[in-house]
């Protein structure tokens, strides 16, 4: 028996509320992967992402009830694990305030363009060590400010277009549309910067 | 980080980046032969890159399913239903009708629980090396159980397909996180049992410092917050009558770390910095680390000098206040939960810590205030004067003997 379309996520919270109980596990199965990698992403701390990935589904099955299936499982899944991402890291507080305070300038009105055909991105297929892009990645992440780098993964893994987050958070149209903007902007630079880097420290 | 990056201003995209960025976002970003947007897709493309470790999913899964669960049954037990939604707890109802969950069932799935937790925790060295084998192993557990036809099948939808709560699920968690745990073991066990008791004996020398500084700017006194209890002392995040609330001044008042009062064992236990306001932990759950019940009007740090090397003030969470606070029978003897019911650090008025694989310390139960031990003294010896002179009281008097 094969089934070549894979049933949705909310098909399958929903098998879920109808207390089919292996449906759950097909859902923390199916976001292993990207939610493991966002919040890793977004605090920065392996264990701590660990911690709050568990916290995450231990959330999503407590309120299951309060879940309306007609909106997607995705970004509300997202929206969940980010807000334990942004409460982790406050608790953490002043702790990180020398890393957060470290990043992209300041706020002085002057401003210098990102031109992406000057940043140096790998190509999915080039043949990048895996270890090593993985410190690159959060390293240039590292340097963003917080609310840039939620923005950025929100978007990345939330899947939602500018309109489907000015709606998701209440706010104008052209405000989601700036903060990307800035956000992208921030880690192209932060990206350029981290592999500029990196010849040197293996000289 | 480079100089010039410290002193750069606010980056910002190119008008060709931006306009590329908004169809991306809009979904009308096709183009990706165009250079512009295929750069931009693969720099997006970067916050994908896997992370170290990842690959050991299928532990990963298990351990976070059987919370969800565990936790459901758990709020369930404690009469709070209002988490559940319906299907789930008639789900839940049937299971425990069915198999009699019982709470020393939750115990061992606890401890299953922390040894998977293992497989998911240890350096991505051995990670690697363990994982094909973790993921054979859940593998062969699944396909063997997918291959029984479902027994005791406790619901039948009349779609079938995969719409059904077996007891094989819950066997099949069971059963592969006792193999995980057992394939685990051999190589991880004595690291990582090494490496939580060192860090939770080094917690308990922290707080021996805190606890000293604490007093010497508090005449002498062990931390106390609450002028007096109205209530249970159990009653964990209730810092007006709380025990717990009594330690948590440490914290509190920036003596330790949250950190340093989380015991590694403990994956509920609350760390980081406490926010403004806090005065407790919220729940027994996050709690690492039992402290000596104040009594009213505190105590003193320098009470008679032979016995503070015998009053424990600290030590791993205690068994029988968490069975008592639960409802359940308690064990006065039992091992602390947080290394395996192995033992337990104890940390004394005099500062030192150490390892006691026994809660009765020099004649003491520390779990217990003494009146109650007296008890159970004077009931097991009482058990000890059976002579076997004795006689049934009556006809329908149960006694047996050899």
């Amino acid at each position: 028996m094969s089934d070549p379309v894979q049933p949705s996520d909310e098909a399958v919270f929903e098998r879920f509320l109808d207390g089919d109980a292996a449906a759950y596990r097909t859902l923390i199965e199916r976001y292993h992967d990207d939610l493991l990698r966002f919040l890793t992403r977004l605090v920065g701390d392996r264990t701590a992402a660990e911690d709050l990935f568990q916290e995450t589904f231990l959330q999503i099955h407590q309120s299951a009830h309060t879940f309306d299936t007609s909106r997607r499982f995705r970004p509300w899944l997202f929206t969940i694990a980010a807000n334990k991402g942004r409460d982790y890291l406050r608790k953490r507080g002043r702790q990180r305030t020398v890393e957060l305070s470290a990043p992209i300038g300041g706020s002085d009105g002057s401003a210098s363009f990102v031109d992406l055909l000057e940043v140096d991105v790998p190509s999915p297929d080039a043949a990048m060590d895996a270890t090593e892009q993985d410190r690159m990645v959060q390293s240039a992440l590292s340097r963003l400010q917080p609310a840039l780098r939620e923005v950025l993964l929100l978007a990345y893994f939330q899947r939602l277009s500018y309109q489907q987050i000015a709606d998701d958070l209440g706010i104008p149209l052209g405000t989601v549309k700036s903060r990307m903007h800035a956000a992208v902007a921030a880690f192209a630079r932060s990206w350029q910067a981290v592999t500029r880097e990196k010849p040197e420290r293996a000289d | 980080m480079s100089e010039l990056d410290n002193h750069n201003p606010t980056p910002r995209l190119s008008e060709a980046d931006a306009a590329a960025l908004d169809r991306l976002m809009d979904g009308r970003s096709d183009d990706r032969a165009e250079e512009r947007s295929r750069r931009l897709a693969d720099l997006l493309g970067l916050l994908g890159t896997a992370v170290a470790g990842e690959s050991d999913r299928a532990a990963r899964v298990s351990v976070t399913d059987i919370r969800a669960r565990r936790e459901a049954v758990r709020a369930a037990e404690a009469g709070d239903q209002s988490i559940l939604c319906d299907a789930d707890a008639a789900a839940l109802d049937q299971w425990m009708g069915e198999t009699g969950l019982q709470d020393a069932e939750l115990a061992r799935l606890d401890r299953q629980e922390s040894l998977a937790t293992l497989a998911i925790r240890g350096p991505a060295a051995e990670a690697r090396s363990r994982e094909a084998l973790i993921e054979q192993t859940l593998a062969a557990i699944a396909s063997a159980e997918s291959g029984r036809e479902g027994r005791m099948r406790m619901d039948d939808y009349p779609e079938a397909g995969g719409s059904r709560f077996r007891m094989s699920d819950l066997i099949s968690i069971a059963a592969m996180l006792l193999i995980v745990a057992s394939v685990a073991l051999p190589a991880m066990q004595g690291v990582s049992r090494y490496r939580e008791q060192a860090a939770c004996l080094s917690n308990m020398q922290v707080a021996a410092r805190a606890f000293g500084l604490y007093a010497g700017s508090n005449a002498d006194m062990l931390p106390m917050a609450a002028a007096g209890f109205g209530g249970s002392w159990m009653d964990v995040g209730q810092p007006g009558r709380s025990n717990s609330a009594n330690l948590f001044t440490l914290p509190r008042e920036g003596y330790t770390r949250l950190d340093d009062l989380a015991c590694p064992t403990n994956p509920y236990a609350l760390r980081g910095n406490p926010e403004a306001g806090m005065m407790d932990w919220s729940s027994m759950k996050e709690l690492s680390y039992s402290y000596r019940v104040m009594p009213d009007g505190g105590l003193r740090m320098t009470i008679a000098v032979p016995t503070t090397t015998r009053v424990v003030v600290m030590a791993d969470r205690s068994p029988v206040t968490l069975r008592a606070s639960r409802g359940e029978v308690i064990y006065p003897e039992e091992n602390s939960p947080n290394h395996a019911s192995r033992g337990q650090h104890v940390l004394r008025l005099d500062g030192s810590a150490s390892w006691a694989t026994s809660p009765v310390i020099e004649g003491d139960n520390i779990w217990l205030p003494r009146h109650i031990e007296e008890m159970l003294h004077e009931v097991r010896s009482r058990l000890g004067l059976i002579t076997g002179t004795e006689m049934p009281a009556s006809e329908t008097d149960a006694f047996v003997g050899p």
